[in-house]
C-alpha cells in the first residue's frame, strides 16, 4: 500500500478535472479532493498506483482506462478517486453548467455520438489495460 | 424530572407511532413520559438556504458542505444499499444505530432510527388507507381503523386528489387538501395514462396523484409546500414529520420527554411495569416505573425489547417486509427538454396494480422525478467512463424518472428475527434476521414487475435499469408479534396488549399479520391512536 503526498493529490485533481469537464480545477476543489482522499481512506495497490501514474503522465488515456475499469473493476481505487473528483466538481457552483440539465436541439444525435465515443474508449481501454 | 416516581404512561420512541400514541393519551388528559434516544442533526440544518435547488446549485459556494457532508458521507463508494439514498443532512436518521441496535443478517438489510422523530424523518410521505380486505388480513378492525384514519388525517394534514388511484390512497378520507402540482415529466405520463386508461384499467392498473402528508395550504402554523425541490435535504414545515407533533406536545404540562434513553426491556410487577433503559450518555443501565407501557419502537426495536423481556426459550419471531425494487426509466419524448416547475422531490404519481380487482395483494408503485439528487449519485450506476457517463446522464436526466415498486408480504417461516448473545455489543445482544421468499412469491414478484415495466412502456417510459437494493430496503417492517385472540406468548391481543402482560402495549406495526404494498405509515399511525385508546380503557 502506498501513501500519497499533497503534490500527488493536486496532480490527480488537476488531471481528473481536465478529463471530466475540460476545465482547470479551482483551489477549493483541490483542497476538498485532498481531504476526501484522506477521510475516505482511498488506498491503491502497487499495481494500481503504477497504473494511476501512467494515466497522469498520459492524460489522453484516462478516459480509456476509466471506461475499461467501469466494466472490469468498477470498485477499483482509481475509479473511486475519479468518482470523488466528479462529486466535488458537481458541488461547486463554478462547474454547475456541466451537471445541470440543459435544453438541447438534437439530444438523440448527442446521445449516439457519446455512446460511440464511450464504446470506443472502453474497447481501447480493454485492449490497453493488461499492458498498463 | 423525578425518575423515582411512578409514571402513568410511558411511550417508547418519538417516531410516527410514538407521536400519535402520545398525542391521543394527552388529549384524554393523562400524564405521559416519552423515552427516546433522540439523535438530532446538529451539523447541516442551519447550513441549507431556503432557496430552490437550481438557485443553490448555481450560486452557493458552501454547498459542498451539505451535498458531500463534513466527512464526505454523501459520497457512497460501495454498492447501493438500504439508506444509500439518505443525504448527509438526513444521515442523522440512522446515527448510532449500528452501535445501539446491532443486527446481523446475510439476507435482510433494514434501516432503523434512533432520531428525534424516528424513521418519520425519512418518510416519503405516501399515505394509503388499507382496504377492508387488507385490514382483515392484517388483523385490524375495519370500522375503528376508518375512524382512526380520519383522526390522523386531521392531525398531520394530507393532500391528494379524487382520481383512479383514490381507492388505493386516500379512500374515503375527508378533509384532505388539494393535491400537489406535478412537473412536466409527470404530466406527460399522466396524460398518456388518461388516453389509454380503459385498456390499463382492464388489466388492473390504476394511476393517479398520491395522497401525501404534505401541505398545499397552511395548517396549524405549518407552511404550504414551496416547490423549492429541497425536500431530500431540509423541511420547511409542509412535510409532516413526527418531530412536529412531539415538539408541540413538549409544551403541554402533562408531557415529559427524556432523551438519551434506549429502552432495553420491561418486567411486570403486580400493578406496574418496570422499564429498564440505557442512558446513552452515561452508558449506565437505569430503571423507571410506570402504570402502563406503550412500545412504539418500530417492529425491529419492539422485537428486541420483547425478546429481552421474555422468559420463554422460544426466541424466534416472524417478520414481514415489503420486497422493493426501483426502476430507472426514461421518456424519450422528453429528451432535450427541461423539466419545468413546479418541482418537488416527493412522489409525483402513484400506479397500483390490482390484478384481482378486489383491493387485495395490490402492487404499489410511486413515480419520482429525479431532478434534485446530484448527478454523481446516478453516474455510479452507469457502466461507462465518468466523462461520457456524465454527459450522457446530463442529457438523459430531464427525461428520467424513478419508479419504486413495492410488493405485498405474507408471513412465512423463512422470515424471522432472533436475539442472539453478543458480549461485544453495548446491549449484550444483537438481532439476527433472516428473510427468504419461496419460489411462488418470487414468481409473483417477477410477474408483477414485468407487468409494471410493460405498462410504463405503454405510457412512453422505458426501463434503463432495475435496481434491487435488497430485502429490508422498503423500510416497511411489521408482524413480529402477530395479533391473536388467544393469550399466546409473543403475540398481541387484538387491543394491542402484549399477551401474558397486563399493562404492556405495542402501538407500532408489530401486530400486523399481513403487509399491503401501499405503504404502512398512515396505518401504523391510525393503529397507534387506537392502541393508545385501548390502553386507556384496559
Amino acid at each position: 500500500m502506498q501513501t500519497v503526498d499533497e503534490a500527488q493529490l493536486t496532480r490527480e485533481a488537476i488531471a481528473f478535472t481536465r478529463y471530466l469537464i475540460s476545465e482547470d480545477v479551482d483551489a477549493q476543489s483541490i483542497e476538498l479532493y485532498s481531504k476526501a482522499q484522506q477521510k475516505l481512506n482511498i488506498t491503491l495497490s502497487e499495481n494500481e498506483d503504477q497504473r494511476l501514474n501512467f494515466m497522469l503522465n498520459h492524460a489522453f488515456i484516462i478516459g480509456m482506462i476509466d471506461g475499461a475499469l467501469a466494466l472490469q473493476s468498477p470498485q477499483s481505487g482509481i475509479r473511486k478517486k475519479i468518482y470523488i473528483m466528479l462529486a466535488i466538481l458537481e458541488s461547486d457552483p463554478n462547474y454547475a453548467k456541466h451537471f445541470l440539465p440543459q435544453e438541447q436541439r438534437s439530444p438523440f444525435l448527442q446521445l449516439i455520438g457519446l455512446g460511440i465515443k464511450a464504446a470506443f474508449n472502453t474497447l481501447t481501454g480493454l485492449i490497453l489495460l493488461p499492458w498498463i | 424530572m423525578d425518575l423515582a416516581q411512578e409514571h402513568d404512561y410511558i411511550v417508547v420512541g418519538s417516531g410516527c407511532t410514538g407521536a400519535m400514541a402520545a398525542q391521543t393519551l394527552l388529549e384524554k388528559g393523562v400524564k405521559v413520559l416519552m423515552l427516546d434516544v433522540g439523535e438530532n442533526d446538529s451539523k447541516y440544518n442551519n447550513l441549507i438556504p431556503q432557496k430552490s435547488f437550481n438557485s443553490i446549485r448555481e450560486n452557493d459556494t458552501e454547498q459542498y458542505k451539505y451535498w458531500l457532508g463534513e466527512d464526505y458521507e454523501g459520497i457512497s463508494l460501495g454498492k447501493t444499499v438500504t439508506g444509500a439514498q439518505l443525504t448527509p443532512a438526513r444521515k442523522y436518521v440512522i446515527k448510532n444505530t449500528e452501535k445501539l441496535l446491532p443486527l446481523i443478517s446475510e439476507t435482510f438489510f433494514p434501516m432503523e432510527s434512533l432520531s428525534y422523530g424516528g424513521l418519520g424523518n425519512a418518510w416519503g410521505l405516501n399515505c394509503a388507507v388499507f382496504s377492508k380486505n387488507e385490514l382483515k388480513a392484517a388483523g385490524l378492525p375495519a370500522d375503528k381503523m376508518n375512524e382512526a384514519y380520519g383522526v390522523i388525517c386531521n392531525r398531520i394534514g394530507i393532500s391528494g386528489e379524487k382520481d383512479d388511484a383514490t381507492p388505493y390512497t386516500s379512500g374515503e378520507l375527508k378533509g384532505i387538501q388539494k393535491a400537489v402540482e406535478i412537473d412536466s415529466n409527470s404530466k406527460n405520463i399522466y396524460e398518456k395514462y388518461k388516453q389509454t386508461k380503459s385498456s390499463l384499467n382492464a388489466k388492473g392498473f390504476y394511476m393517479g396523484k398520491p395522497a401525501l402528508a404534505l401541505l398545499t395550504e397552511k395548517k396549524d402554523g405549518r407552511n404550504a409546500i414551496d416547490y423549492n425541490e429541497m425536500d431530500f435535504y431540509a423541511d420547511n414545515g409542509a412535510a409532516y414529520r413526527p418531530s412536529i407533533t412531539v415538539t408541540q406536545l413538549k409544551k403541554q404540562p402533562n408531557f415529559q420527554y427524556l432523551s438519551n434513553a434506549l429502552v432495553l426491556s420491561y418486567s411486570n410487577s403486580s400493578h406496574s411495569v418496570i422499564v429498564s433503559y440505557l442512558d446513552t450518555i452515561a452508558n449506565e443501565k437505569k430503571t423507571i416505573r410506570c402504570k402502563k407501557l406503550i412500545l412504539c419502537s418500530g417492529t425491529l426495536g419492539t422485537a428486541r425489547i420483547v425478546l429481552r423481556s421474555s422468559t420463554n426459550e422460544t426466541k424466534r419471531l416472524p417478520l414481514l417486509c415489503n420486497p422493493y425494487k426501483y426502476f430507472a426509466q426514461i421518456q424519450p419524448s422528453r429528451l432535450g427538454k427541461t423539466n419545468n416547475a413546479p418541482r418537488m422531490a416527493f412522489a409525483q404519481l402513484a400506479l397500483f396494480y390490482d390484478a384481482q380487482k378486489n383491493n387485495m395483494d395490490v402492487g404499489a408503485a410511486s413515480i419520482y422525478s429525479y431532478n434534485s439528487l446530484m448527478l454523481f449519485r446516478t453516474i455510479k450506476e452507469v457502466p461507462l467512463n465518468f466523462r461520457e457517463g456524465r454527459k450522457i446522464m446530463q442529457t438523459l436526466l430531464p427525461a428520467v424518472s424513478v419508479m419504486g415498486v413495492h410488493h405485498p408480504d405474507n408471513g412465512s417461516g423463512s422470515k424471522y428475527l432472533e436475539l442472539v448473545k453478543d458480549n461485544n455489543s453495548i446491549t449484550g445482544d444483537k438481532l439476527k434476521a433472516e428473510y427468504a421468499l419461496n419460489e411462488n412469491a418470487l414468481k409473483q414478484i417477477y410477474k408483477r414487475e414485468k407487468e409494471y415495466a410493460a405498462t410504463m412502456r405503454k405510457l412512453g417510459c422505458y426501463m434503463l435499469k432495475k435496481i434491487d437494493p435488497g430485502y429490508g430496503s422498503s423500510i416497511h417492517y411489521a408482524g413480529c408479534l402477530p395479533f391473536n385472540k388467544e393469550e399466546k406468548e409473543h403475540h398481541l391481543s387484538p387491543n394491542g396488549r402484549v399477551c401474558n402482560t397486563k399493562n404492556v402495549f405495542v402501538a407500532d406495526g408489530s401486530g400486523f399479520t399481513y403487509l399491503p404494498a401501499k405503504g404502512i405509515t398512515l396505518s401504523i399511525m391510525a393503529n397507534a391512536h387506537l392502541t393508545a385508546l385501548n390502553a386507556l380503557n384496559n
